[in-house]
This record gives structure tokens, C-alpha cells and sequence, in this order.
């Protein structure tokens, strides 16, 4: 529309708004003569006004102030990870940013996290402070304090993991109605209790408030915060900050603001004095007061007017004003609480705990008294029968929940007996209300509905806290001591360590500079065998678990460089063990005789698969149990009789399962093992006898090789932290090469296989941020990441742009079978373009974007086959094997062949062509690997892991066949898998690849795992 | 806590060369006001109580009381630095809307309801940006209509205050709103 209309437009539209019904439309025919387009949209602008009722009227402000306030420390999300929890939802809304329901993952339990806003913590000083007082008030171990776990911090966040409490705050309660004079006593008399205890440590709150104390649904109360306000609290105290903030009109323009504290505020407070114990006796009867009368003590209509009148030597009104028929000693209870000059008040919480019980304790007798006459409409007696009542409607409605994990960890000495006597109640009948003296009050006691996981006895520690990598835990036949693969703290090649459980420094039984890994115990404990990864060859050696000299047992013709694995027989004359017939072949099972040296062949792995990996015996000797691995990532158990036999499947759906250990349950009915089924690898349970795999409950992700002792009381488990991220360095094609990578693409969980799109703009990457391994994109900033697939289940990977930017082709694996997939750029439905029940993987497009050019083991053996893009039947490529596609170009098809184990070195490294004309494939390229190599018009860019001393990213030249190194990589940080793949931006000024910046490793251990 | 959002001394100047015509100004005052309402704002929602909310000015109030030097300050100031404040709120909630389109899943929730009551259909953010997108649209053939929607929605001042902002009566603020509200609902719904 003109500009010339548009006013023209408007002032009919304003003209005809003037007049109503016959009038306006005479108007309009009038002025609208002949313009029968003018007068449409006139009419419709009218229709529009006059249905437009509220629209716009809500400003989008208060979602901006929401996003203003929140950018710098953005919300976390369900699945995120801060340090090692794992957000599972919000509990609510704390007076310093939300609390988060999350699960300690190295410990297995659920804990509220609760983010500090970074202006908390810029004082450093003020940090220190918070935290030792916080401390000091949680280690007091009292039920009625919060128990603070971690005060810790990932990244820029700041944070504080506390004991989960399901329950409600006070301020919510409050809002529900005033509460019974018995009931507002025992919440009074468990936060004095509290107070009491603190104090006595020296600590005062300074801050409590309704918002500040919890109230479980069994009627228990919970003090959170202590010392917190240390850190919000300004230097001049809060009537200066509000005289402050008032000096620019806050106080005035928005009295919500500082409202909610200064109603519990003490007068001391008010006028900015040091606060004492006295303070928190001031606020505890602030808060009483409330409770019963429904209102703050002094209140006003700003928060000036709330300090004045607190300030003011006139009392608080009388509670008898609200409740009438509240007992006289209460009134004077509150009033001495409440006293203006601090010399009048209670002079500690312990005084104000006493005279509460004791009123509570007169009027529980009064209300015997009463029950047994005929009811009276007394005020007290009904507010004390009311209680238990209130309490049985709230267990009805809250019959999930979740206190048995609180329970589970770290309950105050008192409380133990009380909480087993609650599981008691709970099989006996779910509803009662019980009543139990423990310690210094009574508490209710009621049923969780019985859903008690089986993991709340579990007692999950970490072993080891040291640095260095671990690996391979193995405890020892009588549970009491463990053996394992450690670098040391100085990262040197892992040796075998043993340590006991419990205190004390490892034992360090080997000192090779070659690798010792996978110890496994003789059944007497009294040697440990282990593998021997040495350059001139691997073998099983065995050395005394108090130290000595170590012998080898046998040679082993695998080069494999980390699986390999062996296990004592429970009658210590055999060991299984896993070889190949050929140096770089997949490996079987094997039996060897301790007593005769004889090796016996048990299980014949399948040809092109991972191999037959991770004997271990059954408790009666009868069964060994291995992982057999069909391709890459699908995998099952599999047992078969130690006498010799067929191999019978345990599992049968194929996923990825973890080469680092599995072992049996004590009883030879379970296996336990490590396995990806949705999400990260987390030990799983099965039954030998097959049927579904069940996860551990409260082990969570990134953990593996399980092993437990003979008794079967101790469980012992790899946890992993890792975190990779995709770095960017300059180039082949850089003028600077000098320039530092920088850390690029990153989350707290992993990020790889970066590849650019082609205009250079976007980076496709794998990321697990998400909670499973899906394909992402970002800018080439690596800012505005958008999630562009949602299995939810399996590996993803290998996004490859399509020549005109607008799809990406990939493979997946959210079933047990790997398929290429598509998927546009910016998003839309996912396409499945194969279907074949084979390993389909790694696809690249044409160049005119018409093929997919993918490696398939769909013919029996691993070759390149292409289809159309669209989908279609696609036909064979290569004749000489091909694994994984590299590039496209209009002349030639680069590609990978296959090894046998991503680990073994063997002859089918480097990089084939193949003219898409016609023609012989030859070999262009003789080092790196499948996923290791990017295929530039003038070279190759490959990872030279130069295990394990050097790693770099290198270029080759074609032309001139130089070598030049690109990235010197940190040798701690450049692992295999995700971390190694690699990607040169479409003008070769930068290569971006994956690093792995965090890998720690713990050993935990479960007690009272049976 | 100290002031960080820039001297009050050169916020004032740079307002003053905004109204004198200088448009680099507004850039140079663009991050300074982001940067103080980004600390006031996270200071509100850290105070805020579950049973108070925000007043809707409050916060660019504080701003200006903050950054604007009193003392020489000229009463249009106000009304300026409340408009430089509407829109940076628009192009914060556009920038975050469009990173949430591209997000589809996860980041954070806020739902912004062109209206008190429900009917209008849309997804939030798709609204936010249909509304910006319109507005685009409308400064091309009226810019003072886009002006005012700007100011009442995006920076949620009264009809009053934004007459005062620009500096025109507010019986054509009234007029003006009127119309614009029934355009865009027009191409919105």
C-alpha cells in the first residue's frame, strides 16, 4: 500500500469509527464512491478494531526483563549436566534463581542443585565466607538443617547440591490458610531446634523467612540457606541498602522488591547493627506470628513503611486480634520473641525451645483432657485434634514421594531407626500416620506407597579420588581389596595397582613402560594376572598381589591394543582368555591350562565383527560368559558351557555393549555389564536365563566395567567424566599457522565429527548435549546450535552436507541396525534411505547431489555402494573393500577400507580412489584411518596419534607429497572414537576437530550391594 | 554493588546527540542501557518474591534513574531513553524468539501472549515474531504507527508516556494505537 492510500486509509477509518450502524455505512458509501478495494479495507481495519479487544494490551516486557535476567546464567534444561549431575527437572523457584531436581551421577542419588547468580559470587572473599559457614551449619548433621553435599563450580556457574527435599516451603503453606496453634508450634519448635544447634556452632542465619524453611509432607522441616544471606547481605546493612535504593526511587516504584525480606527483618537489622543469634530469635517469631495470624508482625504498605514500623517501639498486635482463643503463654512466647530491644528478647533459640515445647507439651495434655469429654468449639483443642488429620490428607496426595532417597544417604544417627521403622509401617499399611519420639519432637512418620527402589540400601562411594586414568577395576575374591589399571598421577602408561577398600595409598605391582591392563585375581587372591601390551608383542602375565617378580604365562598372538582380556577359573586351573588366530583378526575365546599349558579353543567369533571380547567364569565355573560383537556397535552376551559347547545368546537386541568388563552376580543368575541402550553407556542387568536387560537404578551414565567380589556384597564400577569439544586451528591453507586453537563448539558433553557446510557458513556435528548422540548444527562461529534429529536412542553420526547446503546426510543407529538417513539443514522430518538389515554407513553425495555414495556390508563383505538420493536401489561401487566414504569429487570416489577393530593397527589404513569413470581403485594415501582422514582438493588431513607420546593433526600434500603438521595436540586429550575425527573448512583456513578435554576416571564402589 | 552501565555523564550526552540527529549515538547507547538493564534485571528476579511480580516500568525506571545524570537532565530525556529501551526489549525478545525457532526444543521458556485472554492460536514466539515482522512492515508506510507500537507493546509505557517519548499529543497516540492495533490484528490472525 502507498503511503498516499495508507493516510487515506486512516482517516476514513478514524471518520467512520466517529459514527455507528446506518450512519457509518452511509459514510462509507459516500466517501468510498467508486473504490470498492478502499472500502473493503476500511471495513475490515473496523472489523478488526472491534474484535481486537485485549490484543497488545500485555507489553512482551515482562519476557524480556525475564530474558534480560536470565541470559547469563541461562536455565538448565532437563538432561543437561553440571559437573557431575545431571539435570532431571525444576524443583521450584528459590529467592536466588531456580532449584533444580538432579542426579549426582557418581554417587547415585538425586539432590536438589541450585545455581548461585554470578553477581553472588564475584567477592571472592564474600564466596569463602558463605561457603565455610554453610558448612559449618550443614556438617552440624541436624534433621532439622539442610545437609549441603557440594558447593562446587563448572564453568562460569556456581553452585550448590543439597539433600532433595519433597515438600513445600512455609511461604506456601502460609498461603493456604493460617495454620492450627499445634501444628504452627512444631514447625516453630523444629526451627528453633535448628537455630539451637547452629548457634551453638557459632553460625546465624541472618535470613529466615517463610521462603527459608521447608516442610516435607510428613511434617518434618527442613532450615535451607544458612548463610546465604552472608553473601547477599550488603556491608551497611539493609536499611542503608534501602535508604540506597530508595535514593533512586526503588523502594517507591516497585514495593514488591525488597518487601520480602524486610518483614522478618529484626530492628538491629533494620538500622544496619550487627546481627547476633538474637536476630534469628527476632525473625523465628516473626515467622510464628504469621503462621497463626495469617500477616507479618509489622507490616505497611512499602518497604519503608514495614521498616519504619518495625523500627517504631510499638509491639506487634496482639495474635489474639487474628486468632482468637490462642493460649495466653503463646501471646507472651511471641511478644518476648518478638521484643524490640534485643537485651529483652530470648536471649538464645535454645531458651525460646524450651518454653515452646513446654506449651506444646501443656496443651497436648489439655487435648488428651478434652478428647476424652465431650467436644468443645475451643479453638486450641480443635487446632491440635485437626493435625494428624491434615497430615493423612496430605500422605494421600503425596503418595510418590521420593524421601527414601534422602533417607538412603545421609540421615542424622537419630533419624535411622525412626526411617526403619517407617519402611516397617510401609508394608504394614500405606496410610497410617504414626507417631515417633525422636530426639527433641515428634514427628509424623508415613508411608511412600512402596515404591522403595531396590538400590536405597546401596551405599556408592568413589574408591579413588586420585588423578590419572583408571581403568579395568577387579575386585579382589573377598571384596576387600581392588586391583586396577592406573597411569599414575603423573600420567605415565598404565600399570596394576591393588588398593584396599576403604583407606590407604595403591599398591603399584608393575612397572613395564609397556601398558598393563585387565587384571583379573586368582580365586585365592594371591596373584593377579593381567595383559602385557608390549611393542614386540601382548601376552598374559601374572605377578603376586603383595608384589614380587612377575612371570609371563603365555604369548598371545592378537595385536589388539586394549581389549584383551583374561579370568581365573573359580578351581584355579584354567584361564579364559580372548586371542586371535591372526595378529589383526577379530578375537575368540580361549581356555588355557595352568597345569599343562594347553590352549583350547571355546568360541569362534564371527568374521569382519569386533570379535568374541570379555571372558568371565560363572561363581560355579560351569559357564564363561563373553560380549559378542556382531559390527561396530552391536553387540550381545552371550554364555557358553567352560567344558566346551554352543555359544547361547543372553541378550539378543544388538546394541553396543562395552568391551571394559562385565561380571556375574554372586548367584550365577545375573549378568551385570555395560551397554548403550538410549543414551550413555550404564551398566545394565540381565537375567542368564535371558529376557530384558534392566538399567542399575541410581548407577547412572558413563560407567562400565562392573565387577563384584565372591560374596557378592561389593559391586565396583568405572565412572568416566568426559568431555569433548570441537577446538578449530588454522588450516592447510593458512597464512598464520602459529595462531592457538580455540575451543569452538562446546558443551559440558560431548561434541564431534564437524564438517562444514559448503558455502563455509554452518558446522553439522554429532553432540550428546542433548542426552543421546544426534546431529546438530551451528554457525561457523559455533554459535546458535539447532538440534536437527531426535532418535533419542543409538550413535548418530557422520553428517555430510549435500553440494547445495540444504540437506545432511548421515548414518544412525536407533535400532539395532545402521542406516544412512537425511535430513534437511534447517531441520523437517528425517528420512530412512536404507532399510537393508546391514551395517549401511558413512555416506557422501555426488557432486551434483544426485548419489549417496555409502560403505554397506550388505553384500557379506565391506564395499562402497551408491543410490540414488532420493532414495532407491543401490547397486555396488567398489570390488576390492571399502569401508567408510571420505569425499566426492567429479572425478573420483575417495574412501576407507575396513579394520577389523578400531584399535588394530593393520594393513587397511589409509585412503583408496576409485575414477567414477571407470577405472582401477588405487591407494593415494597409506596412514590414517576411517574416521580420522578429511579429503581436501589438495591433500589429505589426517590425525597421527603416534600413541602415546605425539599426537598431531597433519596435512598431505598430493602435488608434493610433503607432510606438514597442522596441530600439536595434548597427548592427554586426543582420544580415540568422537575425538579424532576432523574437518578442513571449504577455503582450508581452518580445521576443526575434537578434543577431549576432560576424562577422569573413578572407581566407585556399592556396599550392600546383595 | 556499584554502578557499571557506563558514567551517568556520558549516557546523558549520548542521549542529548541522539536527539540532536546524531544516529551513531543510539549505537554507542544501545549496549551501555542492554548491559545496566541486564544487571537490573537479574538483580529484580533474584529479589523477586513468588507473591510479587514486576512492575512493568520499574525496571527502565530504575535504569534511568541509574544512568541519566539528574541533575542537568531535561525532561524529554525520559521520554527518549524510555524509547531507546523499547527497543532494545524488541530486538532482545526477536533475537530470542528466532533463536528458539531455530532451536525448536529446549532453552528457555517464556511465553509471551499478545493478549490477557486467551484465542489467539499461535505459538508464542511465531506471534513475537509476526508481530515484529509486521511492524518491519508498517514503518515502511507509517513510522510513527510503528513508533507507537514499539513503545506501548515492546516497551510497555502508557499512552501518556508515549506521547511524552514522542513528543506529540496524546489524543494521536490514542488514534494512532487504535489503528495499528487493528492492522496488525488484521494480519496477524
Amino acid at each position: 500500500m502507498d503511503v498516499g492510500r495508507w493516510q487515506k486509509t486512516k482517516s476514513l477509518f478514524h471518520d467512520a469509527l466517529e459514527r455507528e450502524g446506518a450512519a457509518r455505512a452511509a459514510f462509507l458509501d459516500a466517501a468510498c464512491a467508486g473504490d470498492a478495494g478502499l472500502r473493503r479495507e476500511v471495513e475490515a481495519l473496523i472489523a478488526a478494531h472491534e474484535e481486537s479487544g485485549e490484543f497488545l494490551d500485555a507489553p512482551a516486557y515482562e519476557a524480556a526483563t525475564a530474558i534480560l535476567a536470565d541470559e547469563r546464567v541461562p536455565a538448565l534444561t532437563e538432561g543437561r549436566r553440571l559437573g557431575h549431575y545431571r539435570i532431571v527437572g525444576v524443583v521450584g523457584e528459590g529467592g536466588m534463581g531456580k532449584v533444580y531436581r538432579a542426579l549426582d551421577e557418581r554417587l547415585g542419588r538425586e539432590v536438589a542443585l541450585k545455581l548461585l547468580a554470578d553477581s553472588f559470587v564475584r567477592d571472592a572473599d564474600r564466596l569463602r565466607r558463605f561457603k565455610q559457614e554453610a558448612r559449618a551449619a550443614s556438617s552440624l548433621n541436624h534433621p532439622n538443617i539442610l545437609t549441603i553435599h557440594e558447593i562446587g563450580e563448572e564453568g562460569e556457574r556456581n553452585y550448590i547440591a543439597t539433600e532433595l527435599i519433597e515438600g513445600e516451603t512455609l511461604r506456601r503453606r502460609i498461603a493456604r490458610g493460617r495454620l492450627p496453634v499445634g501444628e504452627a508450634l512444631d514447625l516453630s519448635i523444629q526451627v528453633a531446634s535448628a537455630l539451637a544447634a547452629a548457634h551453638g556452632a557459632g553460625v546465624v542465619h541472618r535470613d529466615i523467612k517463610p521462603e527459608n524453611v521447608m516442610v516435607r509432607a510428613d511434617g518434618y522441616v527442613k532450615v535451607v540457606d544458612f548463610g546465604l544471606a552472608k553473601l547477599t547481605e550488603r556491608g551497611a546493612g539493609a536499611r542503608a541498602a534501602a535508604r540506597e535504593a530508595g535514593g533512586w526511587s526503588l523502594v517507591s516504584t516497585s514495593p514488591g522488591v525488597v518487601m520480602g525480606t524486610v518483614a522478618y527483618m529484626s530492628p538491629e537489622q533494620a538500622r544496619g547493627a550487627d546481627v547476633d543469634e538474637r536476630t534469628d530469635v527476632w525473625s523465628l517469631g516473626a515467622l510464628l506470628y504469621e503462621m497463626i495470624a495469617g500477616c507479618a508482625p509489622f507490616h505497611g504498605g512499602s518497604a519503608n513503611d514495614v521498616l519504619t514500623s518495625i523500627l517504631s517501639t510499638e509491639p506487634a498486635a496482639p495474635l489474639a486480634r487474628y486468632a482468637p482463643g490462642v493460649p495466653e503463654r503463646l501471646e507472651e512466647i511471641v511478644s518476648k520473641t518478638l521484643a524490640k530491644e534485643r537485651e529483652e528478647r530470648y536471649q538464645s533459640a535454645k531458651d525460646l525451645l524450651v518454653d515452646l515445647k513446654r506449651l506444646r507439651q501443656k496443651l497436648e495434655v489439655r487435648a488428651e483432657i478434652e478428647r476424652s469429654a465431650p467436644p468443645e468449639p475451643a479453638e486450641v483443642s480443635a487446632a491440635v485434634h485437626a493435625r494428624p488429620a491434615a497430615l493423612t490428607d496430605e500422605t494421600v496426595a503425596r503418595t510418590t514421594d521420593g524421601g527414601a532417597s534422602d533417607a538412603a544417604t545421609r540421615p542424622a544417627p537419630a533419624v535411622v531407626a525412626a526411617r526403619g521403622g517407617k519402611r516397617a509401617l510401609l508394608v504394614a499399611t500405606s496410610l497410617a500416620v504414626a507417631l515417633a519420639v525422636v530426639g527433641f519432637g515428634l514427628y509424623k512418620l508415613r508411608g511412600t506407597g512402596g515404591s522403595k527402589p531396590p538400590a536405597a540400601a546401596w551405599k556408592i562411594t568413589p574408591l579413588t579420588s586420585f588423578a590419572g586414568g583408571k581403568a579395568d577395576p577387579a575386585l579382589s575374591p573377598d571384596g576387600q581389596q581392588i586391583a586396577f589399571a592406573w597411569t599414575g598421577v603423573g600420567n605415565d602408561t598404565l600399570d596394576i595397582y591393588v588398593k584396599l577398600i576403604g583407606e590407604g595409598t595403591p599398591l603399584r605391582l608393575t612397572t613395564n613402560p609397556a601398558r598393563d591392563m585387565s587384571p583379573a585375581w586368582s580365586p585365592d587372591g594371591r596373584h593377579v594376572a593381567f595383559i602385557r601390551y608390549a611393542p614386540e608383542g601382548n601376552s598374559l602375565m601374572t605377578v603376586p598381589s603383595l608384589g614380587g617378580s612377575e612371570r609371563k604365562l603365555v604369548s598371545l598372538t592378537s595385536t589388539g591394543a586394549f581389549y584383551l582380556s583374561a579370568a581365573w577359573s573359580p578351581d584355579g586351573k584354567e584361564m579364559a582368555i580372548t586371542d586371535s588366530d591372526l595378529p589383526s583378526g577379530p578375537t575368540s575365546i580361549f581356555l588355557i591350562s595352568l597345569e599343562t599349558g594347553e590352549r583350547r579353543r571355546l568360541t569362534t567369533s564371527l568374521p569382519q565383527s569386533g570379535g568374541d571380547l570379555v571372558p568371565r567364569f560363572s561363581p560355579d565355573g560351569r559357564w564363561v560368559a563373553f560380549t559378542r560383537s556382531r559390527s561396530t556397535a552391536v553387540d550381545d552376551i552371550y554364555v557358553v558351557p567352560a567344558a566346551g559347547g554352543e555359544p547361547r545368546a543372553v541378550t539378543t537386541d544388538g546394541r553396543e555393549i562395552s568391551a571394559s568388563g562385565l561380571d556375574w552376580t554372586a548367584d550365577g543368575r545375573e549378568i551385570i555389564f555395560s551397554s548403550r541402550r538410549g543414551g550413555l553407556f550404564g551398566l545394565w542387568r540381565v537375567s542368564v536365563a535371558g529376557g530384558t536387560p534392566e538399567p542399575m537404578p541410581g548407577i547412572g551414565e558413563n560407567t562400565f566395567a562392573p565387577t563384584i567380589s565372591r560374596r557378592g556384597d561389593h559391586l565396583a564400577y568405572l565412572y568416566r567424566k568426559l568431555d569433548y569439544n570441537i577446538w578449530r586451528a588454522p588450516g592447510p591453507n593458512a597464512a598464520n599457522r602459529d595462531a592457538p586453537p580455540t575451543r569452538h563448539v562446546a558443551s559440558t558433553r560431548g561434541e564431534g565429527s564437524p564438517r562444514y557446510s559448503p558455502d563455509g557458513q554452518r558446522i553439522a556435528f554429532a553432540s550428546d548435549r542433548s542426552g543421546n548422540l544426534e546431529i546438530w548444527t551451528c554457525d561457523a562461529e559455533g554459535g546458535s546450535p539447532a538440534q536437527l534429529t531426535r532418535f533419542d536412542n543409538g550413535q548418530t553420526g557422520s553428517p555430510r552436507w549435500s553440494p547445495d547446503g540444504q540437506r545432511i546426510a548421515f548414518d544412525a543407529r536407533p535400532t539395532d541396525n545402521s542406516d544412512v538417513y537425511v535430513v534437511g539443514a534447517d531441520g523437517g522430518a528425517v528420512r530412512r534411505l536404507t532399510s537393508e538389515k546391514a551395517a549401511d554407513i558413512m555416506p557422501v553425495w555426488s557432486t551434483d547431489g544426485q548419489w549417496l555414495y555409502f560403505g554397506s556390508d550388505r553384500g557379506g563383505d565391506w564395499q562402497i555402494w551408491k543410490m540414488p538420493a532420493g532414495g532407491g536401489e543401490p547397486v555396488q561401487v567398489t570390488k576390492g573393500g571399502g569401508f567408510g566414504t571420505l569425499s566426492a569429487t567429479d572425478e573420483f570416489l575417495y574412501y576407507s577400507r575396513r579394520n577389523a577393530l578400531p584399535t588394530n593397527k593393520s594393513s587397511a589404513t589409509g585412503a583408496w580412489r576409485l575414477p567414477l569413470a571407470g577405472g582401477e581403485e588405487e591407494r593415494v594415501f597409506d596412514q590414517g584411518t576411517t574416521g580420522t582422514m578429511f579429503i581436501t582438493p589438495g591433500g589429505v588431513c589426517f590425525f597421527d596419534p603416534a600413541f602415546p607420546t605425539a599426537p598431531t593433526i597433519k596435512f598431505y600434500n598430493f602435488a608434493s607429497r610433503q607432510v606438514t603438521t597442522l596441530v600439536t595436540l595434548d597427548p592427554a586429550k586426543s582420544g580415540a572414537a568422537l575425538g579424532s575425527r576432523l574437518a578442513v573448512s571449504p577455503d582450508g583456513l581452518w580445521v576443526l576437530y575434537s578434543q577431549m578435554d576432560q576424562n577422569d576416571y573413578e572407581i566407585m564402589l556399592v556396599e550392600n550391594f546383595r | 554493588m556499584t554502578d557499571e552501565g557506563g558514567s551517568p555523564q556520558g549516557v546523558t550526552q549520548l542521549l542529548e546527540r541522539w536527539r540532536g540527529g546524531d544516529e551513531a549515538a543510539l549505537g554507542e547507547l544501545l549496549p551501555l542501557v542492554e548491559q545496566e538493564l541486564r544487571r537490573l534485571a537479574r538483580a529484580y528476579m533474584r529479589r523477586e518474591r513468588a507473591d510479587h511480580t514486576l512492575q512493568p516500568t520499574a525496571l527502565v525506571n530504575e535504569a534511568y534513574l541509574r544512568m541519566i545524570d539528574q541533575r542537568g537532565a531535561r525532561w524529554q530525556n525520559r521520554a527518549q531513553f524510555f524509547g531507546v529501551a523499547a527497543q532494545l526489549m524488541r530486538r532482545v525478545l526477536v533475537d530470542h524468539a528466532r533463536a528458539r525457532r531455530a532451536q525448536k526444543r529446549g532453552g528457555t521458556q517464556f511465553s509471551v501472549s499478545l493478549c490477557h485472554a486467551d484465542g489467539v492460536g499461535l505459538q508464542p514466539d511465531a506471534d513475537l515474531l509476526a508481530v515484529h515482522e509486521a511492524l518491519e512492515e508498517l514503518a515502511k508506510i507509517d513510522p510513527q504507527q510503528e513508533r507507537v507500537v514499539e513503545l506501548r507493546f515492546f516497551g510497555g509505557l502508557s499512552i501518556e508516556e508515549t506521547a511524552e517519548a514522542l513528543g506529540v499529543g496524546h489524543a494521536t497516540v490514542e488514534r494512532e494505537w487504535k489503528m495499528a492495533r487493528a492492522w496488525l490484528r488484521g494480519r496477524l490472525t
